[in-house]
């Protein structure tokens, strides 16, 4: 029987929650079983950039993950399917994104351009919602910005760029912004579809993130077209097609290529 | 007003640097109420920033204070999922409704109402929740903060739902980072300053929701990412929007509801000053639905006699349990929103109800998207007595139809409930912006600032001099005479004593009224006095000119009071006096089913039923009704048919007949003839073909449920070709399901029209420009079936199993899917699709072929793709 060589992975989380750590550990532990890996946690990290680059600097992987701790991944094929991806079609993955980024957030450009698909849980909530943004027919889309609660990158990418820890020296647009550098540095980044993946917090605006996003609509301003200083527009909600499952045999039977393509047409659809 | 609230913020740290956290709470209230309290404020000042960040500065310091006591980390043993945060709750007006919506959205969860007393006014009122209260302890406003904070942090994994009282700093102070899972802020406040509109700003993740359309606006325009969960109403049904059906005597009857305190905000005009003009120009009658202080109404009623109108055209009614119901029950034709301040709960009633409203444009108020497009609103008295004068019959039932598709659209509980459940985003209703004048604004500011009482409110000043002790606890007014509307609406209200005194007052005047010593044996019931309600009732029959109907009325109101030996006395004594009285008969088996006694029932209504020569409907709905409920097909069956004159029923036989063995299928083709020539009347008509686009199929569902039509629906959902086929779903009911949620997640669009009757539905539909309309159900649902009998697409097919034809106008086409049978099996044009598996992909692409096929036959060009 041949033994296939499998690449190293380094997952990186920053927790404070030591119970949310336990809980994301185990998730890879059992993702990642017949393969080598190691967990680095960073429970003091004074922004996600910051702590994400710390990672960085201790990781030995040859695929490193930066991840949230609060995240199911529901795929027992995870590492295979990641494994595949990776290389020369891809070099950084995630789940949610944007095809063509305009402004700070990865849904700003609507509907047609976002991709990928999430299910929200809370925490206590008996229902998992299923947000679908975007799929067509690529279990991987080519996207220029990714979501940040799961990040995938190959070790080619870390060693060429870093998280810009001194900008984004706080909790929001770390991800958008390392994403899209990494884009426009000539890298393929990706939003897998295939893989159901359960986040269990929401996010939202206020006046921190508002200016997180302004100093990323500086920093890309050229990237964005954008005239530089000029004034951001209010933020636009983010459109979903959304339904609500009880338990998890029932979000997996709705994650499937079918489901999510029909759903994404419904949702350009109603927003043309 | 001190120089210090010219700096106020200055002024309130320098409170808090001192340590007087209690002061600095004080003073936040006291800015809040001092501009809340000044009518030029209205719809201007509603939100604070810097008041929400002090609050959070004192609510820091007091969590610090807290975090040091031993106790802090204590969680509790029955953790809540959701924490209501209130001030107090109330018996008037939607806020505690709201509360209970909020509850019943997210069921299943363990709620906690946390209420802060900040007013300290005890927080006397308690209503039944589904939920534990607790109210704050301590007399400062610091000990309710500091017991507030105690009290959330026993919950870290709750979501807070926040629906403070405008000037509650301490709900707002205790609102911090890290505290509990999630906090949503409900802008519940009608147009007045409210504090924590911007928790937000330093609450990560703490979000802030709108529950009407132009507060969400107002938010969205000053930078607060809002989202709108609009208000719902639970449905109660529509009244008809048929012209005839308005002005029902010639003349319009109006309706306006609210507390008073929406009405007498100092303003260029008062209702009370209007109300002579409002009937003069309507010619009708007009009800208020709310409490007025007796002094008021007195005065109002004055008022109208002094201007020519006779009091008695205004009909007040305190309390209702159900402002919907009374609107339908009194057959009112135009509901006017309150005005100044315009209440929206009410509003949205009268429009679930199907009754055309009339909106007051405040120059300072936003109220656009309070209804739909078409409703009217009136800035100035005049505009108001032009609208009542130009009321028609026709221009009240279109925009009766509007209302009611309005609601369904945006104020349904089930809109509401999927916004709680974040299922989807609703878009505010679409609106005509009109520009602000800031001149007249400024006007009526100043205006409002120097208005002097009005002659309405100088003749209460007088009359409350002359008559101060007029009140009583229970709101009665003593020197006056007490209607017999009045003492009802204390009876309905639960205020027995009231009523008691009411009714005693009223049979001195009057002895012999039935109605008024029926219903002081329904109050001596209630105190147990069981042998003088028995005397009352024998006297009211005794006065009553028909006795068999009088006891059959004591009946069936002692069995609404719950009082079932009562019930089944004086029913049986009715139908002793009157065996003819076939509603005592039908109330008599309601009492034997409230007793358990459900054999007695059903063999009393079949007994019934076979002596009778004709139906009753009263016993035949009730036979029906207890058949399914025990799980008696046959004896359903048997009423079912007995019964084909009714739609419902003769459908019902039809797809019960389907399911048994001894019924041929041409039995079943002449029952569906039968069915379609006795009640779909509808003559054959058709529609242009246009296929501008991907073919829109519309499918048209009773109840959508995890069964064989479901399954049917989902595979055609999922298969018919996005390129060529646009889908849209109607459906009746949903039941939750995977499926149901499968199928409503790959649909391109769907409409609930639950309850609504066909008028409404069928515009639904029409709106849609749907091109082949399917009918997955046959005879499973009379509603679709008669809905689908009206035209409604160019082209409309129906399942055909098992019946050879659907015998019904306007079915171009059955839809043929079993082998057995062939074309020349169905009387209709036959759509095969001969594959093995009706829910599979093979399935859905031949029918989706079929259909391309055939209308192209029919329409003679081939459907564009896109």
């Amino acid at each position: 029987m041949n033994e296939t060589k499998h690449p190293f992975w380094s997952v990186i989380v920053c927790s404070i929650n030591a119970a949310k750590f336990a809980q994301v550990t185990s998730l890879y532990e059992r993702l990642l079983a017949d393969r080598p890996f190691e967990i680095i946690g960073i429970d003091d990290a004074t922004s996600l950039c910051e702590g994400y680059n710390r990672g960085i600097a201790v990781a030995r992987g040859d695929i490193l993950v930066f991840s949230h701790d609060d995240i199911l991944i529901l795929d027992e094929n995870f590492a295979d399917k990641v494994e595949a991806r990776l290389g020369d079609d891809f070099q950084v993955l995630g789940f949610a994104g944007s095809a063509q980024l305009t402004d700070g957030y990865w849904w700003a450009s609507g509907p047609q351009h976002m991709r990928g698909a999430i299910a929200h849980a809370a925490p206590g909530d008996r229902k998992i919602s299923l947000f679908v943004y975007g799929v067509n027919e690529a279990h991987t889309e080519r996207v220029q910005a990714l979501d940040g609660l799961c990040l995938i990158a190959q070790r080619r990418v870390v060693e060429k760029l870093r998280f810009d820890a001194e900008t984004f020296d706080g909790f929001h647009l770390y991800d958008l912004d390392f994403t899209f550098s990494a884009a426009q540095t000539g890298f393929n980044v990706g939003a897998m579809t295939d893989i159901p993946i359960i986040h269990m917090s929401s996010g939202g605006f206020d006046t921190v993130w508002q200016a997180y996003r302004e100093r990323f609509l500086e920093k890309h301003a050229a990237a964005l077209n954008r005239q530089p200083n000029a004034p951001a527009p209010p933020p636009r909600a983010l459109k979903a097609r959304a339904v609500e499952f009880r338990d998890i045999t029932a979000l997996r039977a709705a994650w499937q290529p079918l489901y999510l393509r029909r759903a994404t047409i419904a949702l350009r659809r109603s927003i043309a | 007003m001190t120089p210090a609230a010219l700096n106020f913020e200055s002024y309130i740290r320098q409170l808090i640097r001192q340590g007087d956290l209690d002061g600095a709470l004080g003073y936040v209230r006291f800015i809040v109420d001092h501009i809340r309290h000044d009518p030029a404020s209205v719809g201007q000042t509603l939100t604070s920033p810097t008041l929400d960040r002090l609050c959070g500065e004192i609510g820091a310091l007091s969590l610090a204070q807290l975090r040091s006591a031993s106790e802090f980390t204590t969680l509790s043993a029955q953790p809540a999922d959701v924490i209501i945060l209130a001030t107090e709750l109330y018996a008037l007006g939607g806020h505690t409704r709201l509360i209970e919506d909020m509850i019943a959205a997210q069921p299943g969860k363990r709620h906690l109402v946390l209420l802060t007393d900040f007013l300290g006014s005890g927080a006397a009122y308690r209503p039944a929740l589904d939920a534990e209260v607790k109210i704050a302890q301590g007399e400062q406003r610091i000990d309710k903060l500091l017991w507030l904070q105690h009290e959330l942090a026993q919950h870290p994994q709750a979501q807070v739902l926040v629906f403070n009282h405008h000037g509650d700093a301490a709900a707002i102070a205790a609102i911090q980072r890290g505290l509990n899972r999630e906090v949503i802020f409900c802008h519940h406040a009608d147009h007045h300053l409210c504090l924590g509109a911007h928790l937000g700003d330093r609450i990560h993740d703490a979000r802030h929701v709108d529950f009407f359309a132009h507060h969400h606006r107002h938010c969205c325009e000053h930078g607060i990412p809002a989202a709108y969960w609009p208000i719902s109403v639970p449905d109660r049904g529509s009244r008809s929007h048929a012209p005839d059906s308005f002005l029902r005597r010639g003349q319009l009857v109006t309706c306006t509801s609210g507390v008073w305190t929406k009405f007498n905000p100092l303003y260029p005009f008062h209702y009370w000053e209007e109300l002579p003009g409002m009937l003069h120009a309507s010619g009708g009658t007009h009800i208020h639905i709310g409490d007025i202080p007796p002094e008021l109404l007195a005065a109002m009623r004055d008022h109208l006699a002094a201007n020519g109108v006779k009091p008695d055209r205004l009909i007040h009614i305190p309390k209702v349990t159900s402002v919907w119901d009374t609107l339908l029950e009194r057959k009112v034709d135009l509901y006017i929103g309150s005005f100044p301040l315009g209440g929206g709960r009410a509003l949205i009633e009268a429009l679930g109800a199907g009754i055309p409203a009339v909106v007051h444009r405040h120059p300072l108020l936003d109220t656009n998207g309070l209804g739909p497009a078409d409703t009217a609103t009136w800035s100035t008295p005049e505009e108001l007595r032009s609208i009542l004068k130009g009321a028609t019959r026709e221009n009240l039932a279109a925009r009766s139809q509007s209302a009611r598709v309005h609601y369904l659209q945006f104020h349904n509980p089930q809109v509401f409930k999927a916004c709680v459940s974040e299922r989807h985003v609703v878009p505010t209703p679409s609106f005509v912006p009109v520009a602000a004048d800031a001149v007249s604004a400024y006007l009526l500011r100043a205006a409002c600032r120097h208005e002097e009482l009005d002659a309405v409110f100088q003749q209460l000043q007088q009359r409350i001099a002359g008559n101060a002790d007029v009140l009583n606890d229970d709101g009665i007014v003593a020197s006056a005479q007490v209607t017999l509307d009045e003492a009802i609406a204390l009876f309905t209200a639960g205020k027995l004593e009231a009523a008691y005194t009411a009714f005693s007052q009223i049979v001195e005047r009057s002895p012999a009224s039935p109605v008024v010593l029926i219903h002081l044996g329904l109050i001596a019931i209630s105190a147990g006095l069981d042998e003088d309600a028995d005397v009352f009732f024998g006297l009211a029959i005794e006065c009553a000119p028909d006795r068999a109907s009088t006891e059959a009325s004591i009946g069936q109101q002692c069995m609404n009071a719950y009082a079932p030996a009562f019930a089944e006395r004086y029913l049986a004594q009715a139908l002793e006096s009157n065996p003819r009285l076939t509603g005592a008969y039908a109330l008599l088996t309601d009492v034997w089913q409230m007793q358990g006694r459900t054999d007695d029932a059903l063999a009393a209504l079949q007994s019934r039923m076979q002596q009778s020569a004709a139906v009753e409907p009263e016993i035949l709905s009730r036979l029906v009704t207890l058949a399914r409920n025990t799980g008696n097909i046959d004896v359903e069956y048997a009423a079912c048919l007995q019964a084909r004159q009714y739609p419902e029923l003769h459908c019902r036989a039809i797809s019960l007949m389907s399911r048994r063995n001894d019924i041929s299928r041409n039995q079943l083709s002449t029952e569906a003839r039968r069915f379609a020539s006795a009640h779909v009347k509808t003559r054959a008509t058709t529609l242009p073909f246009v296929a501008h686009r991907p073919l829109r199929v519309g499918f048209v569902m009773g109840r959508l449920d995890n069964d064989d039509t479901g399954a049917r629906l989902e595979s055609l959902l999922c298969h018919l070709d996005p390129a060529a086929f646009e889908t849209i779903l109607f459906f009746d009911e949903i039941v939750d399901s995977p499926l149901v949620q499968r199928a409503l997640l790959v649909v391109d669009s769907c409409h609930a029209i639950s309850r609504m009757d066909a008028d409404a539905a069928t515009s639904i539909i029409r709106k849609q420009n749907i091109d082949v309309l399917v009918n997955l159900q046959l005879h499973d649902h009379v509603a679709t079936l008669l809905l689908f009998a009206q035209r409604l697409a160019p082209m409309q097919l129906n399942w055909s199993v098992p019946a050879r034809t659907s015998a019904l106008a306007n079915v171009d086409c059955v839809v043929c899917a079993e082998k057995d049978y062939t074309a020349n099996d169905f009387t209709e044009k036959c759509l095969a699709v001969n594959v093995d598996d009706t829910c599979g992909p093979a399935f859905a692409s031949a029918f989706g072929e079929a259909i391309v096929s055939l209308w192209q036959q029919r329409a003679g060009t081939p459907a564009k793709q896109s």
